[in-house]
């Protein structure tokens, strides 16, 4: 260490002593932690009771430092945000994964002592509001008494029941003290490359329960004096595949919290402790307040509808932790968007299946923190981003279902599954509530299933016990706007910064060298503006032993569906090969499969011997692969908008030069015909040659089309009592359809009473469901809550009890958009601007 | 109207509940004083809810271990309540509220006097008025 560090060091020692000291001698005077000597419990209770009383932040009524400087306000406020991102890009070198250090999986948030964040680095912004979750964990469970938080203090924690999305996403945090009081918390969380999980890599899939997700370190004190204790320096390590990485990603966090804790230090010692207090207070009620006026500019009030689904399907997948666990699984997202007039709004899940004895389980930080992080991304980019967007919106996330299990046997790994799934809807609100109200460049058809994961381990190339987790995933495509097409291979909902990352920072820790990486075609949603393509990337394995691969993604289903008459992105499938002749290929300099852009052509097949293995599930178990086996990582595409025979035939072309699209699928999807005119040019495309549209053909195959879908088209009615048949008798009716309906409607009265009215079916009818369906979700019923909270927020109460939900109300019939003077009107505030929600 | 709540253990929802219903009016301004016998009114205060539930607004403040009545009255004088309210703690076998030692020394102190109103779960001292410092 230089002496400059050295004398930093010793300083904050000092400071930490002193404060230490302060907080001690306040104890014995039976006063807290808390501002004015009262315990954080007390604190936060306060704020909860006041916030609720006067729905204003902390019962804040005048935003008095804003009002009267309001540059010097917005420059604190840019310096602490501009310090938490000095603190991410600074500590991420810090880490040697490229999850890390390449994709930028790491944030950090300041966050009151009551646990409400006041400002976010840029990142896996999620965590901010999972953070919070798991600081008021603490305060609610009395840490304050025991392990104490004093100055120093260092905690962990990695329980999505506690404030997460998943067991590999680690989260330090650190309590800031001023004068024994506690002022603020510096909280960081990266994801881990292994959390020694029942598989390799950092979301298992394989396991039935908690006990098999990894490590779960539940809301910890780990250090004081930000000093690690001994008894976490050898446990934590002892628990991953990967010590030296998590190791190393622990320091990152610890850096980046306290550079936060230097920013927040110098800040009170230039403006005082007063100011720093009002301004933390002021700018959560800021935020609120923005979200607020935000919608209701840009959303009509009501109700808005939808439902996703997506598949986990485990009906004869070998290695699965336990035999009861051997069954399909179809997520059910009905989703509910209700919008208040005072600008709030409730997201709903009513009606949600329940969970399952596979990883892809949320709790409701998750949940919170996920669509949180869609929010800030799309409704209030320009405001701050903060706590405050949480404490204008509420959640109603039934309690046993998939999005709020309720019970720490669930497993975990890879909630973001479903998360992701499940709020594909939640874009199609806000863009109808957009297009409503004239906004047309916000619209968006939604975020691509994020996946897949590449992820497994065994005995690396250096002969060590390994893990990989392929980030590739922070890049996907993204979904169409409805004036531009999508971004291709862009990024990932949560992650706004993600990238694919350089191929050789991934072969430095990874065994799996690339064959190939590129565009993939037919990924995008096809429409009048086009989802953007996803990418692939053709690995192979070398000097590797007892290595494990698997994958987790979407399969059979498109958990997205386009927006305004456009397409789906496409789903997944599997492709692997092994036990191949591609040593043989390189040493003879033949030629061998660099990527499946065409997966019916036959070209990857042709161009490789041995057991290939193409499946359309996006999900398998731990599989052995050797040296030359091959894999394929595919990352998905966003949806389209708008119908695709209304995209310009021209630009159908350009997409089938850029690689977002296979001739034969422009005829398919877009009924656009093109002519190849040279076989010798070379674009960027995934089949060679120049192409020419062929306008005639193309006018007349449109109209063809065209009379085709008018002569298929058939009344509503029709249709509805076609399926109405189905339903009844249950004919044509896979049994994991029907079990996942009786499943919603066992969850929940009133989603029972909507389907059984929308499909005028009888009072009493329920799904015929196979003995082993029967027995799998009696099994899941019977097992009951076991809650890992004992005393919960108050902003918990919108899911711990349905019936004392805030008011919402339903759509209005009485009025129209019309009734408004100007386009900056709303309903609840005449002229806006800002009408004082 | 100023109201201070005397809390001696969390265990007092009852008292607080009957005050702040019942003899403080909405808007009033309450201090709720956590005694050294409580080391926290979070629990408290997440059920009762006094702003949600009573519209009151209040402050939560503490005594320290070994404080000395003198100090309670210097705090209410600082202050300038109106009202001290007690929670009761113990009663007779025929009822009636038992005046602990903590309650006693309050009506004893010869800075403070008022009216002495006993309720279900608290015993008010109201209408205070305070003796200068001699």
């Amino acid at each position: 260490m230089n002496q400059t560090d050295q004398n930093e060091a010793d300083g904050r020692r000092r400071d930490i002593a002193y404060e230490k000291d302060v907080v001690r001698k306040n104890r014995r005077q039976n006063r807290g932690i808390g501002w004015n000597g009262k315990t954080l419990r007390e604190q936060l209770a306060e704020l909860e009771d006041k916030t609720e009383a006067t729905d204003r932040y902390a019962g804040i009524s005048e935003l008095s430092l804003k009002a009267e400087d309001p540059i010097r306000y917005e420059q604190l406020y840019s310096r602490l945000r501009a310090d938490l991102v000095s603190a991410r890009e600074t500590s991420k070198e810090v880490s040697a994964t490229p999850i890390v250090e390449q994709e930028g999986e790491l944030c950090y948030g300041l966050f009151t002592p009551e646990g409400d964040s006041i400002a976010v680095s840029t990142g896996i912004i999620v965590h901010i509001h999972t953070m919070s979750e798991a600081i008021k964990f603490m305060i609610n469970h009395d840490y304050e008494e025991s392990p104490k938080i004093e100055p120093g203090d260092i905690f962990v924690n990695n329980d999505p029941h506690v404030g997460d999305v998943h067991p590999c996403d680690l989260m330090t945090l650190i309590p800031i003290f001023h004068e024994g009081e506690l002022v603020a918390w510096a909280g960081g969380v990266n994801h881990v490359i292994d959390t020694g999980a029942v598989a390799p890599g950092s979301m298992s899939v394989s396991q039935a329960s908690r006990f098999g997700d990894g490590a779960y370190y539940t809301a910890r004190k780990i250090g004081e004096d930000l000093e690690l204790y001994n008894s976490w320096k050898k446990e934590y390590p002892a628990k991953t595949r990967t010590p030296s990485f998590l190791k190393l990603d622990e320091r990152t966090r610890i850096t980046g919290c306290l550079m936060i804790r230097n920013s927040v230090k110098g800040m009170i010692s230039r403006i005082g402790v007063e100011t720093f207090k009002q301004l933390s207070r002021e700018a959560i009620e800021d935020s609120r307040r923005g979200f607020r006026s935000r919608i209701q500019k840009t959303m009509l009030p009501g109700t808005y509808r939808g439902a996703s689904f997506v598949d986990a399907l485990y009906e004869g997948q070998e290695n699965l932790s336990r035999a009861y666990a051997s069954e399909n699984h179809l997520m059910h997202a009905p989703s509910e968007l209700h919008v208040r007039e005072d600008g709030s709004f409730q997201v709903s899940f009513e009606g949600a299946n329940k969970w399952g004895w596979h990883p892809y389980n949320c709790t409701p930080a998750a949940i919170q923190g996920g669509i949180w992080v869609m929010l800030t991304q799309t409704v209030i980019p320009n405001k701050l981003v903060n706590d405050g967007a949480y404490y204008s919106c509420d959640f109603h996330l039934p309690e046993g279902s998939w999005a709020n299990t309720q019970n720490t046997e669930t497993a975990h790994a890879y909630a973001w599954h479903f998360l992701v799934s499940a709020w594909a809807p939640l874009w199609q609100h806000l863009s109808r509530g957009y297009f409503s109200r004239g906004f047309r460049e916000e619209i968006n058809a939604g975020n691509a299933n994020t996946s897949n994961w590449l992820q497994g381990g065994g005995i690396d190339q250096f002969d060590k016990l390994h893990a990989v987790n392929s980030f590739e995933a922070a890049c996907e495509g993204v979904g169409a706007r409805y004036v531009e097409d999508g971004e291709p291979h862009a990024a990932a909902i949560w992650n706004p910064e993600g990238d694919m990352g350089d191929i050789e920072a991934w072969e430095r820790v990874e065994p799996l060298p690339f064959l190939g990486r590129t565009v993939k075609p037919n990924t995008g949603g096809a429409g009048r503006r086009a989802g953007g393509a996803g990418f692939e990337s053709m690995r192979t394995v070398k000097d590797v032993s007892r290595w494990l691969l698997y994958e987790m993604g979407n399969g059979y289903m498109s958990s997205d569906s386009g927006l305004f008459g456009g397409y789906p992105a496409a789903s997944g499938y599997i492709l692997n090969a092994q036990d191949t002749d591609l040593e043989e290929r390189f040493e003879n300099g033949e030629d061998y499969p660099q990527s499946d852009l065409d997966p019916e052509s036959g070209d990857f097949e042709s161009k490789i011997d041995g057991e290939v293995t193409r499946r359309p599930e996006g999900i398998s178990t731990p599989k052995e692969f050797d040296d030359y086996d091959m894999y394929l990582n595919y990352l998905r595409g966003g949806s389209g908008l708008g119908d695709p025979m209304e995209r310009e035939p021209e630009k159908v072309v350009e997409d089938i030069h850029d690689g977002y699209v296979l001739p034969r699928h422009a005829k398919d999807a877009y009924a656009v015909v093109v002519e190849k005119v040279d076989d010798e040019a070379k674009h960027n495309s995934a089949v060679q040659g120049e192409w020419e549209l062929d306008e005639a053909a193309t006018e007349r195959l449109r109209q063809e089309r065209m009379r085709e879908r008018a002569e298929n088209a058939q009344p509503v009615s029709e249709w509805c009592e076609e399926q109405r048949d189905r339903i009844r008798s249950g004919k044509d009716l896979i049994d994991d359809v029907k079990k996942t309906y009786e499943s919603s409607m066992r969850m929940s009265e009133p989603f029972s009473e909507f389907f059984r009215d929308f499909w005028d079916l009888s009072e009493d009818f329920s799904f015929e469901l196979s003995e082993q369906a029967q027995r799998s979700l009696n099994n899941r019923f019977d097992t009951g809550c076991r809650p890992m909270w004992d005393n919960h927020t108050r902003r918990h109460k919108t899911w711990l009890d349905v019936e004392d939900e805030p008011y919402v109300p339903y759509t209005w019939t009485s009025r129209s958009i019309r009734d408004l003077p100007d386009p900056a009107s709303t309903f609840a505030g005449g002229r806006s601007g800002y009408s004082d929600p | 109207m100023t109201t201070i709540i005397l809390i001696k253990s969390v265990d007092q929802a009852p008292t607080v509940r009957e005050v702040l219903g019942s003899v403080v009016d909405p808007d009033e301004m309450i201090y709720f004083l956590r005694l050294p016998t409580v080391r926290c009114l979070g629990p408290l205060i997440q059920e009762t809810n006094p702003m949600i539930e009573y519209g009151v607004e209040y402050r939560i403040d503490c005594l320290p271990d070994g404080y000395d009545v003198s100090e309670l009255v210097e705090f209410a004088v600082e202050v300038g309540a109106d009202r001290i309210c007690i929670g009761i703690s113990d009663r007779t076998m025929s009822g009636k509220a038992r005046i602990d030692d903590l309650t006693e020394s309050i009506l004893l102190h010869d800075r403070i006097s008022g009216d002495f109103v006993v309720g279900d779960h608290a015993i008010v001292l109201e209408e205070l008025e305070y003796a200068s410092e001699c």
